[in-house]
């Protein structure tokens, strides 16, 4: 288990504040996070790369905040992947192993497994030089991993390389986490990387963790409005309360002279200014004839598609409700994305007047800072 | 109608001729050393006492002078290029004062610590004379070059992935493992290349020889020293043969410098 309390680390003009977190054994947990929020830092604070100014750092109930990184026993892949170049593969994955002392046959053994577990087994007399993006990844694992770590940390493993190779290493990761059970904490800013393979995920921005937790905690439930805009939730809009029901869970939103409903939060009070959004994606479109579900039936709006943008399997309609007065110049009211197949069925280009429906419960309601 | 020169050709033909004169200035240099050359009378100076004796010390005291030099400004280099600690960068400015500062300046204040102050003197007079030794000439070397060794050096350290040093690290080595598995494999060609210049620079060393060791014949008589005490007995002849024999080394020291660069770089 690795355990991070009250963790500080202030280098003048970049902070990582009061960070506590923890991944349990055999956990795949994602730092979540823009580019420059402090996720390498606190990864390298981990590995033992950095020390920090306050706080501690506790791997299977053991401090190791002061401890060497030598003595850590973390599997560590560093963005670059920084293979040795001048050893050839063989070389660089039996590195951990040669520093302690096996046998030439036990080497030999170990590398051949993990190597073939990895389908790297045809690179191991090449010079790093040669190989490609994924190959070096791979390799760069394998070394990681030969030494038998407790924990394995991935610095953006695979941010370099394209995105069907990407999804392949996904793939490929999954099984070997669920072949190898080994704690894992794995760094990117690719949202579609951490919500494949993170079964908990950590969102850190600006050096602070905004939130953690389950995959679909996270992502359902942005618990501020910074994660919902991190997540790329892209239809945010600004209301005031007019009615709080405590008794039907709802409250009701004035914006641009609607209504909308969304579920009741605690914190929230009549007449206050909030920020409120919903995904593209759960923005419903109501079929002429059909009946409308109970969950879309307070939030329904008639209008026409202006836009649409083809993203090969999904499509992207920008919709506008009839006669809603533009604002800052946007000509469109929600972003609502759906599958391709439904967008060639319901005939969806741009002009076709359609009604849609907002979950409810997919409204998520922020106080307006 | 003539032709009008776009300025693009103007330019061309500027840097052109510019680098065709220093060519022919540095041939007409070397013609006029070749010239004056008696190749029959030329074995007869280069096989002499003298010029063999002015190149075996040459040669000794410029490879020790530069293995001190390289022993010192690894670790130096590598602490600059690593280390983060108050005054760095003041460290860092003393050590390039020897490169900036004149050979014969750095002498005169090795003879001036040596002669006066009471350090100096006890050196000389219970542990070792440097003053008007051949000591003092390695010395004066490594004085006037380990500056330059250490600047090169540092870069070469500036160069190498400090992430490899961190993953040998994470996979079980101290810092003294990781440095002698990783980080010097990885500068070897960096520190041969700066082997070599760093030894040309001392063979070629003059200034600070002659004021901490002199210009003794058949004691002190480096290469350069050769040359001046040529001069000084009106021998031009012999002078002019111990030039030959530098220039020959630092057309060698050149090309095998630019061959390791090449690798480094490929």
């Amino acid at each position: 288990m690795i355990k991070v309390e009250n963790f500080c680390l202030n280098l003048g003009n970049f902070k990582l504040k009061n960070i506590n977190f923890s991944v349990e054994d055999g956990q795949y947990c994602i730092l979540l996070g823009p580019s420059g929020a402090g996720k390498t830092l606190l990864m390298e604070c981990i590995v033992g790369l950095r020390k920090p100014d306050r706080g501690r750092i506790f791997l299977n109930g053991r401090e190791v905040t002061d401890i060497p990184p030598e003595e850590r026993n973390i599997g560590y892949l560093p963005q670059d992947y920084a293979l040795f170049p001048f050893m050839n593969v063989y070389r660089n994955i039996s590195f951990g192993l040669r520093l302690r002392k096996f046998t030439a046959d036990e080497i030999k053994t170990d590398v051949e497994d993990v190597a073939d577990s990895l389908n790297i087994k045809h690179l191991l007399y090449r010079l790093p030089s040669t190989l490609s993006g994924g190959e070096k990844q791979r390799v760069a694992l394998a070394r990681a991993f030969i030494i038998n770590p407790y924990f394995l940390l991935l610095d953006e493993p695979y941010c370099s390389l394209d995105a069907n190779l990407k999804r392949n290493l996904w793939l490929q990761m999954l099984r070997f986490h669920r072949r190898t059970n080994k704690t894992t904490v794995h760094i990117t800013h690719d949202l579609e990387e951490a919500f494949t393979l993170g079964e908990k995920v950590i969102v850190l921005i600006n050096g602070y963790i905004e939130q953690s937790g389950s995959r679909e905690d996270v992502f359902y439930h942005c618990n501020s409005f910074e994660v919902a805009s991190f997540l790329g939730i892209s239809n945010i809009l600004y209301g005031r309360i007019i009615s709080i029901n405590r008794k039907e869970d709802n409250i009701k939103i004035r914006w641009k002279g609607y209504t909308i409903t969304a579920r009741f939060k605690e914190e929230f009070a009549e007449g206050s200014k909030i920020r409120f959004c919903i995904r593209p994606q759960e923005i419903k479109i109501i079929r002429e004839g059909r009946p409308i579900k109970e969950e879309l039936r307070d939030n329904l709006f008639r209008g026409r598609i202006v836009d649409s943008i083809s993203h090969g399997a999904t499509y992207t309609l920008y919709f506008r409700i009839f006669n809603s007065l533009p604002i800052y110049g946007s000509e469109h009211d929600f972003e609502i994305i759906v599958p391709a197949y439904t967008y060639l069925k319901l005939n969806l280009q741009r002009g076709k007047e359609i009604m849609v429906g907002l979950r409810k419960k997919a409204i998520q309601v922020f106080k307006e800072i | 109608m003539p032709r009008k020169i776009n300025s693009n050709t103007l330019f061309n033909m500027a840097i052109i001729s510019t680098l065709v004169v220093v060519i022919l200035f540095i041939g007409l240099l070397l013609f006029s050393v070749i010239d004056y050359i008696h190749w029959k009378r030329l074995s007869n100076v280069f096989f002499s006492n003298e010029v063999l004796f002015s190149m075996r010390l040459s040669l000794i005291t410029a490879t020790v002078a530069t293995g001190i030099s390289m022993m010192m400004a690894i670790p130096t280099a590598f602490a600059l290029s690593r280390l983060n600690f108050w005054g760095k960068d003041i460290i860092d400015t003393l050590i390039d004062i020897p490169v900036i500062l004149s050979p014969m300046a750095t002498g005169a204040v090795l003879l001036i610590f040596f002669n006066n102050t009471t350090l100096g003197k006890f050196i000389e007079d219970n542990i070792t004379r440097f003053t008007f030794e051949v000591k003092g000439i390695v010395f004066a070397q490594v004085a006037v070059v380990f500056a330059l060794a250490a600047r090169l050096l540092k870069s070469i350290f500036d160069g190498i992935d400090i992430r490899c040093e961190d993953v040998a690290r994470t996979l079980g080595a101290n810092k003294i493992k990781a440095f002698f598995n990783i980080t010097l494999p990885m500068a070897k060609s960096g520190i041969i290349a700066a082997f070599i210049m760093t030894w040309a620079r001392a063979i070629s060393e003059f200034g600070a020889t002659l004021m901490l060791a002199g210009a003794s014949t058949m004691k002190t008589e480096t290469l350069p020293i050769a040359i001046f005490l040529s001069f000084a007995k009106a021998d031009v002849y012999q002078a002019v043969v111990v030039i030959l024999i530098l220039l020959g080394l630092a057309v060698f020291v050149l090309l095998a410098f630019r061959c390791i660069t090449r690798r480094i770089l490929l």
